[in-house]
Parts: structure tokens; sequence; C-alpha cells
């Protein structure tokens, strides 16, 4: 194992006391929390931060609440595995417990954080597709007070996100939803847990099952370019009309066309294009279905 | 199974469970000396290379670092297994990208990596070759210079100087031309291999002590002592008995760990600083500088009748070994053998090469060449079948091997249990009943191993003052259960229970030769020496206890540890009183010895490949696989597999099905998932994350069934099934996928990509007018 440098580790109780700390330090510094990413990077990845802030001293970051209008806030130290079971998130956005069933291994997810699957901005971060396709925003904490930016704004790049330095991602705050609200995740890879989506696919709509309309139609895709991001083409293909299995197919190939995926060791591009297609046909059809029986099922085997 | 066994046949637990469940055995990586030091290597970063100058100055000044080792200190001695052709570290040049350049020793692990940042190395780069049907070109670039100086053994070797081919062998039968010609169909096809890493859960791991006497001692999860210490010895240019190798335990080594490896310059680093030295590899050093799984081209040609009986097959075998043998000169003699399959075919005309490459050897990888060769064979049944428009399982059948067959090669087959493993997967299976349903297949395959000759081992068996026996041998366990097998034979021939045998670790000092844990033949093998050292000691006791009875040693028998008169139980005395009086008061400790010896073998012709008894014996097995397809994205979800292995007499029933159903889910991983990805030599992912092996999640629970088709060599006619146990996987699922959805795959691994071309193309082509 490489020898990391020494590395001054602190542990504010406050996120203003962090927030000071950073600023104070100057740049190339970390913030911590489940560790899952940054331990790896520091590790394996020769990468060399010049200091860690722990933010897990901090009260206050963690846990879901259940707003007044409907909405849900959940704290940035909330590990996925606590998104996973819980039974509020279960109940009102089941494909977003089943986005963070898709990380890793129970014991990733016991330390892995919802805040850091974000911050981390990976473009295959799983849970990003289903927050998008929420339209959740962001609520991030600086020196001089908080801003709360569109989940779609926070990234900016593999590994880049719209905070400075000293900003601290507090929340995720999800808006309140219409009660017919469905949807769901599909994480395409070829190995049933432990791996990195070749692509992901998250929708959620407003559903009239008798109907069959659908409105407000959300559709976010994950590592098929360098953020996550909504296809917005295919989502004005649905809007307003009656899904059909034909609608959702085309849905699937304009979602196809708008992605940019690349080809690398895992996958083609043109591959993961035609997952792209297939999948996000398959998720707004389940989600239609109503089938949450389907990831009960596949969730069962993670265990 | 048979009553008339009380200890043999019986699935009973591991004498190590306990120990291994609970984490407290000793592996390799466990290891802790006094005083040691830590040791990291330099690798190459060429494919092919002269290595002009290496600076290594500054990192000697780096505090903490104790020594550093190059292939300036390296004696030279070449090592290998039928073939010597391989240095510790490189002299001269580099073959590939990750080879040894020098070594680094420090007093931890974290100095000795900071080290290797401080050691530089100017290359010349050569022209580099990396496709083995390339480097057997004219004109390709030379590996290998001195390949005309190259040791090797008589009877396996055909190297071709000059070239890259470091072995070049055939087989022989009848007139494949005429067999074609009354053929009513031929079909022919190119079968490509990949190459996969083991991925034991240790990695190679060792501490090497330098004696003050000129010997030296290592400790080392190899899996085979004996030769671990061959291979050393002849490196270093010194006395085999000057190397003394004490084995730990093995977390896992699937052939990986058969071979001299971080041993060598371990061993110079602790001559130079007369320390202990330890050395661990890291999982990308697995990658980048262990052995793989021997990736291959396969052409082949198979020709029968209407009715389906054989009548020709015709075949060219390409593996590419990497920059050293490392075995694949044995690869190659081996399945040059039988390279139709268990079947019956009159006509066989067999090339087989082994062929360097600039990138990281290819060695054993549990199976041993027929991977990649059943691989072809199967195809091709399954290709006459489709032709024929026959049932798979029915042009098996029709041709298989079965007690009393002429082999290729010209041997009368003798345990021959293949019908009966085909019989019973099909059964498990439902096979002919089994209904058609839309994205659902199943395959059914079989295929058989040989286990290679001129191997040795023997086995020392003594009885202590308490009555109990210690064991003594150099077979390795890996996880197997080959402690467990032996003290079960130990015990079932001299009348004991299993509890009252204790078995002792390998160590070349004490513990007698052995050919290791390798080609599935410890059980046979060993267990052979064991069952003879232990008749030899059952002698010896029955003659002192005769003096101690006063009766004749054929009137007496031992049963739980108590010798008695037959029909007199109460004339005895027990094993603790002999063991006694032989050591205490009679001066005449009792010792049994025994060995197992091929008396029968007769090495192949080296024109024909013809031979009456080329291996020891041959395994049989056959397996089935159910798979679902989704045809819109490729994917193949395993819904069931059975695998079926005639392992000649089942000596611990629960060890052999737990072989048959951890090497099904590695057959399932080389066919699926797992692939090492190279760009001019280099590994591109060695890392877990980005080569996938499988995990609990990924295949169904395994059916094992085993077949007993004893062995008249055998220990109670005990065969091996190790490697049996993961060979016919990828091809079974290739035909469950043609049964599903049509496509047939000949280009391992089978990703979800080209199941999803494969579906498309063909789609298109039904399309086609006309
Ligand atoms: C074996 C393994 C398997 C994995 N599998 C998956 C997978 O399948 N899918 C997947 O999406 N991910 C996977 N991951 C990646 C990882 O687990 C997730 O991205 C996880 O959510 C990261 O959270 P964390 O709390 O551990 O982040 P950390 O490692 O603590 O932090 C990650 C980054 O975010 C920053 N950060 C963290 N929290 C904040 C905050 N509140 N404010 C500002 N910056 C912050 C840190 O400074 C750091 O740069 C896997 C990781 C491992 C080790």
């Amino acid at each position: 194992m490489r020898r990391p440098e020494p590395l001054e580790i602190f542990q504010p109780t406050s996120i203003r006391e962090a927030g000071a700390l950073v600023k104070e330090k100057g740049p190339g510094g970390r913030f911590l929390a489940g560790g899952t990413d940054l331990v790896i990077a520091v590790k394996e990845k020769s990468f060399s931060p010049k200091y860690v802030v722990d933010l897990k001293r901090i009260p206050g970051l963690s846990g879901i609440r259940e707003e007044a209008d409907g909405g849900l806030k959940i704290g940035s130290l909330t590990t996925l595995r606590e998104v996973e079971i819980s039974p509020i998130i279960l109940k009102r956005f089941p494909f977003l417990a089943q986005s963070a069933a898709e990380v890793g291994s129970v014991q990733i997810r016991n330390r892995a954080t919802i805040g850091g699957n974000m911050a981390n901005a990976t473009p295959s971060a799983d849970v990003a597709p289903a927050l998008l396709a929420l339209e959740a925003r962001a609520r991030i904490a600086g020196l001089n007070g908080e801003r709360v930016v569109e989940l779609e704004q926070f990234f900016r790049g593999p590994g880049q996100t719209v905070m400075a330095p000293e900003e601290i991602l507090t929340e995720i705050i999800i808006p309140p939803a219409n009660p017919s609200l469905v949807g769901e995740y599909i994480k395409f890879s070829p190995r049933e847990m432990m791996d990195l989506a070749y692509i992901g696919v998250a929708v959620a709509f407003v559903f009239n099952a008798s109907q069959k309309l659908c409105e407000k139609v959300r559709i976010a895709l994950g590592a098929v370019s360098p953020t996550p991001m909504r296809a917005r083409g295919a989502e004005s293909l649905l809007e307003g009309q009656v899904l059909t299995e034909e609608l959702a197919e085309k849905a699937g190939a304009e979602a196809a066309r708008e992605c940019k995926p690349i080809s690398d060791v895992r996958s083609s591009a043109d591959y993961r294009r035609d997952m792209v297609r297939v999948n996000t046909k398959r998720a707004l059809l389940n989600a239609a279905a109503q089938r949450p029986g389907k990831w009960t099922e596949r969730r069962d085997r993670r265990y | 199974m048979s009553a008339e066994f009380t200890v043999v046949g019986k699935s009973l637990k591991r004498v190590d469970g306990v120990a291994r469940a609970t984490g407290r055995i000793t592996y390799g990586v466990d290891m802790k000396l006094p005083g040691m030091l830590h040791a990291k290597i330099v690798r190459s970063e060429q494919p092919h290379a002269r290595v002009v100058r290496i600076d290594y100055a500054p990192a000697l000044r780096l505090p903490g670092v104790k020594a550093v080792v190059t292939g300036a200190d390296d004696p030279g001695g070449l090592f290998g297994s039928r073939m010597s052709d391989q240095p510790m570290m490189a002299h001269e040049k580099v073959r590939y990208i990750g080879e040894p350049i020098a070594a680094v020793a420090a007093v931890d692990e974290e100095t000795a990596e900071e080290a290797l940042g401080l050691i530089s190395v100017e290359y010349e780069p050569l022209p580099a070759v990396f496709d083995p049907c390339e480097a057997m070109q004219p004109g390709a670039p030379i590996i290998h210079e001195r390949m005309h100086e190259y040791k090797y053994w008589e009877g396996w070797c055909n190297p071709r100087p000059g070239t890259n081919i470091i072995n070049a062998l055939v087989l022989r039968k009848g007139d494949v031309e005429r067999g074609f010609a009354e053929a009513a169909v031929v079909v022919e096809n190119t079968y490509r291999t990949h190459a996969i890493q083991h991925v034991s859960m240790e990695p190679h791991a060792c501490v090497v002590q330098a004696e003050t006497d000129g010997r030296v001692t290592v400790w080392s999860c190899t899996q085979a002592p004996y030769l671990l210490r061959g291979s050393l010895a002849a490196a270093l240019r010194i006395p085999a008995s000057k190397v003394r190798v004490i084995a730990t335990a093995v977390g896992g080594g699937y052939g990986g760990k058969v071979r001299l490896k971080l041993e060598g310059p371990a061993a110079l680093l602790s001559m130079k600083t007369g320390r202990p030295v330890k050395m661990v590899y890291t999982r990308t050093e697995e990658f980048i500088g262990a052995v793989t799984r021997h990736p291959s081209v396969i052409r082949m040609t198979t020709g029968a009748r209407r009715d389906g009986t054989l009548l020709a097959c015709r075949a060219e075998v390409i593996l590419d070994t990497g920059a050293y043998c490392e075995a694949g000169e044995v690869v190659l003699w081996e399945v040059v053998q039988a390279t139709p399959g268990p079947y019956v075919v009159p006509n066989v005309w067999v090339d087989g090469y082994c062929v360097y490459t600039n990138r990281v050897s290819a060695g054993p990888c549990r199976g041993f060449g027929w991977p990649q060769v059943t691989w072809a064979s199967e195809g091709q049944m399954d290709a006459l079948a489709r032709e024929l428009k026959m049932d798979p399982l029915e042009i098996r059948l029709k041709n298989a091997f079965e007690e009393g067959s002429i082999s290729a090669s010209g041997e009368v087959l003798h345990s021959v249990g293949f019908k009966e493993c085909l019989q019973r997967v099909a059964e498990a299976v439902d096979w002919h009943k089994r209904e058609r349903r839309p994205g659902r297949g199943i395959g059914l395959i079989g295929f058989t191993k040989m286990s290679m000759p001129q191997t040795a081992s023997a086995a020392f068996v003594k009885l202590n003052e308490d009555g109990r026996i210690g064991l003594m041998t150099s077979a390795v366990d890996l996880g197997q259960g080959i402690s467990t097998a032996l003290a079960q034979i130990a015990a079932e021939e001299i009348g004991v229970t299993l509890e009252a045998v204790e078995v002792a670790a390998a160590d070349t000092d004490t513990t007698p030769f052995d050919s290791g844990a390798i080609s599935s033949r410890q059980t046979f093998h060993v267990g052979n020496a064991v069952k003879r050292a232990a008749g030899d000691l059952k002698q010896q006791v029955l003659a002192a206890a005769a003096t101690m009875l006063e009766a004749r040693p054929e009137d007496l028998e031992i049963r739980q540890g108590r010798v008695s008169v037959r029909g007199v139980p109460d004339k005895s005395v027990t094993l603790a009183q002999v063991g006694t009086a032989t050591q205490i008061r009679l001066g005449q400790p009792i010792l049994g010895r025994g060995a197992h010896l091929e008396e029968d073998i007769v090495m192949p012709d080296m024109a024909t490949g013809q031979s009456p008894k080329p291996a020891p014996y041959w395994k049989y097995a056959a397996q089935a696989v159910e798979v679902e397809v989704d045809s819109e994205t490729g994917k193949v979800v395993v819904q069931k597999m059975v695998s079926a292995h005639d392992c000649g007499r089942a000596i611990n029933p629960l060890s052999i099905e737990g072989q048959v159903q951890g090497g099904a889910v590695m057959g399932l991983g080389f066919a699926l998932m797992e692939e090492m990805i190279f760009d001019e030599g280099r590994v591109v992912n060695p890392n877990l994350m980005d080569y996938r092996v499988p995990t609990s999640t990924d295949f169904p629970d395994v059916e094992a069934v085993i077949v007993e088709a004893p062995h008249r060599d055998g220990p109670f006619g005990a065969k091996g099934v190790g490697e049996t146990s993961t060979i016919g996987a990828a091809a079974a699922v290739r035909s469950a996928i043609a049964d599903a959805v049509g496509v047939t795959i000949n280009e391992l691994p089978i990703t979800c990509e080209k199941v999803l071309d494969a579906i498309e193309a063909r789609t298109k082509e039904q399309k086609l007018p006309g």
C-alpha cells in the first residue's frame, strides 16, 4: 500500500466552523462524509488532499423529514442504506429507494451518504437520475449563508459541482409531488451487484392510470454524459400523451439520440445508447404498470 | 455408497474446517518473523525492450531502504515446468509489461513502495507482438533468441528455435481426408478464448529467510512446495535440498500458485540483507505479474455420417502463452491428446502450437487448456447436431467414450463414466420433456480431462506413542479439502477414526516428495501413496501387536484404534500400547512408507502422438445450463446449472460437491463476465471493479451430481475432480443461448453486447428477401 501523505484531519462541530476552516487552510482540502469515494481515491488513485474536514460531528446533517407541503428533505449525511429502507421513501418514491439499493453492497451503503453520491459527481452515480427525475434541489451552505440550486444545475462535469471549496451540501430537497406520481429506476450492468452502471435510467410522471395519460414527465439518465442528465426531448414526446408501448419505444429512441455516451473498457458508446433506448422504454412501462413487486424481487436477491 | 467402508465415502467435516472458518489458520499473507523486511518489485513498463540502465542509487538513499536487487544479482538459472525458459528477474531485456526488473527491501511496505518511485529504468524498445497468430508468422519479432539453449524434458517439448513457437505437437490417427470424403456433413469453425485471472482470495505471498549456513527457508502459499523448491534452487544455482519450503495455508490457488514467482526476488533480497523478507502481491500485481489462462485460437473441422457417427476431426490449436511458458508447453501437450473431445473418432489430425507473445505469461488455470479445447469440440458437436437436425444429447451419446473405447492416441480407455454423466444431467433438466419457452434455452455438453503423467507422490505415516496417527505428505490444501480426504484414506486403511489422524503441513525438510496440488492429481496420487504407507504401517503394527499378544499377525485385526485377535475381542492391545512399546521400550518406531508409481505410462510418439497409456487417468463430466436471454439487451441470466462428474469414487462427497459448485461458478464467470482486456500488452482492467468476477447473487445454486466409475489404479477407485468442475460451463452457456435465441457465439467471453449484436445480425438476415 502507498504511504498516504501525512494528513491533517479536522472535526468541526458546526457548518460555520467547517467553512471557516476551509477558508483559512486554503484550496486543496476535502470534506469527508462516508469516505467510500474519498478514502479509495487517497489509497488507490494517488489522490492527496492537503487536509480533510470530517462533516460527521456536525449535528443536524442527517435524517429524512416529511414537510407539511408534502415535500421531503434528506440530510446530506443520510446513508444510502437509510434511504433504501426509509418507510417514507418506500411509500412515496419507491424508485428512489431502489436507486439507493443499487449502490455497491450493504456494507458500502451503510457508510455511503446521499450527499457524497451527489458531491462526488460521478456520471454514473446511481442516486442522481432518480433525484433529477424528482426535480430535487440541493441546499448549499457557505460562509455567507445558504443557497438552493436545482440539482440539474449542481453538476458541472465529472467530479465537478457548482460548490465552492468551502461550501457544504447540507440537504436534498424533494418538492411536493402529486399523489399519482409513478416512477422507476433501472440500473443496467452485467453483474447483479457491486458493479458500476453501464447506464442508468430514472423516469417519473404523474399518471392517470384509467386514461393512461402522462403528465409532468421527467426522464433522467446516468453514465451517458459528463454529468447525470435530463432527456428533455423524450420527456416532451410523452407530455400529455396516452402512454402506449409504441410511444414508450419512441421516447426511448429519442433519449438514446439525446445522450452523449463514451466508449470505454466497460462498454461501447453504441451499446450504451441502445441500452438507454431499451431501458427508458422499460422504465416507462414498468412505472405505468406500477409494479412495485418487481423491484422488491430484485432487491431481495441482494441480501 | 458401499457399506464396506467406515470412513471413506462419507461426507465428514473438514479437519481444518474450524480453523479456516474462524480465520485462525495462518495464510501466507499472515506470516511474520522478527526483523522482517518488506519488499516490492519494479516492473517493466515496456512490452519488449532492452534494459539499458537501471538507476537505483536514489532509492538506496531513502531512509529505511535496506537493499535493491536487479538481474545483475540473479545467478541467472532458468526455471520452468517441462521447459526452462524463465529468469527470476529480467536480464538484458524485458518481454512483457509487468516483468520484474528490480526489487527493493525496506523496513516497511510503504517505504518499499516509495522507493519504487526512486528507481528509474532506461529502455530501448524492441518491436513487440501481441497476437499468437501473428507471432507464428515468419518475420515476427523473436521473443526468445536463445530458445536453442533452453533445457526441456524429452517427450514433452518440440521447440522451434528461431521462431516464437516453443512447442509444436501433433496427434495423427487414420486418414482424415478419407474420413471427410465419406462424411455426409462437415462443419468447420474457428473458436477463440480469452485471458482470465485466477483471482484467488489470497494473493501470492511469501517470507524468505536466507540462513547463515547458505540454506534458504521459504514460507509460501504455494500449491506445490517441491516444485517451488526445485525452481528456486535451479534459479539460484544451488542444490535443491539447500532450499526448504514450508507451506502455509493457501487461500485459493486454481493453478496460479504453482510456480516460482515472488519467492525469487525475495530470496535475493534476503541473501543481500541477511534478514527475512516478506512480499505480498497487490491485486493489480496479480493481474499484471502472475499468470493468466491461455488465450487460444482453435480451428476445427469435423465430419460425420448422416446418422451422427463421427468420422474425422482436424484441428489446429494455438495457445498464447505470453512471455514465458509457465507450463504452457504442458498445457499444449495435454490437450493435443484429446482435442476432439471424449468421443470415438476414427480419423484425427491435430496440430498444436504453444506460442510466445509480449504479454503477461499464461499458465496453469483450473482446467489446464481443457476449457479452451472443450469450447471448440463441443461447439463442433452442436454444429453437427444442427446440420443433421439431431438431438444434441443423442449425437453425444452416440459417439461417447465408454469402458473399452479406443482413444485417438490408441489407448483402451478404462473408468469411463461419461455416458452416465450425460444421462444424469439430462434427467436433472428433464431434457426430453423440457418445455419450449421464448427466450429460454438449455445447453447440455460433455467433456474430458486427463491428469498429467510423470508426476510423483510419496507419503509417511507414523504411529505416535499415544496411538494416534501422524500423516506426512507434501499435499497442499487450497481449500478443496485434500487434508480431510487423505486423512480419511489413512483412517480407512488402518482401521481408526478420522479424528485419530493428524495431518502435518508440507515442509520439504520433513514431508516426502510430491508434485503438488496440480492436475487434479492429489486424491489419486497422494491418496495412493497414503494408502500404501498406511498399509505398510498396519503391517508393522500387526507384527508388533502379534508379539505383544502372542498371536499370529494374520489373525489380528484393527478396529476403532484397537488391535485384537479376530473372534476373541478381549485379547487385544490399544494402538497407544503398541505405539508406546515400539517407540519407547523396543526402539523400533513405526513409520509406514508409500509412494505412487506410474509404471504403465508410455510417452506419446512425437511424430504421431500415439500412446497406449499417455495419462494416469481421465476424468469425464457433463454439464447442463438453462438460461434466459433478454433479446433486447443481450443479457444472459443463468437459471439453472447441473454438473455431473465421474470421480471414480467419492472419498468425501461433501467436498466434491463443494468443488463442483465452485468450479461451475468459476466457469460461468469465464463464460459471461471475466475478461482481462489488453492494449498493446498492457492490462487495462487490473482491478476488481473493471474485471468482474461473479458475486454470490449472480448465479443460481449449482446441482452437483456424483458419478462413480471406479479406477483400478485409484485409491478405493478414486480419481480427481478439482479442475473438471469448471471446464464445460462456457460451452454449455453457448449451447443454451443458441437454444434460446438461435445465435451461436464462438468467441469468448459472451458479453451482453456480443449477444445483442448477434441477435440483431440474425434478425437482419432473416428480413433479407430470399
Ligand atoms: C465498493 C464500492 C462500490 C460502489 N458502488 C457504487 C455504485 O454501485 N453506485 C454508485 O453510485 N456509487 C458507488 N460507489 C461510490 C460511493 O459509494 C458513492 O458515491 C457514495 O454515495 C459516496 O458517499 P460518501 O459519503 O462515501 O462520500 P465521501 O467519499 O465521503 O465523499 C465523496 C466526495 O464528496 C465530497 N462530499 C461528501 N459529502 C459532502 C458534503 N455534504 N458537502 C460537500 N462535499 C461533500 C467529499 O469531499 C468527496 O470529494 C461505490 C464505492 C465503493 C467503494
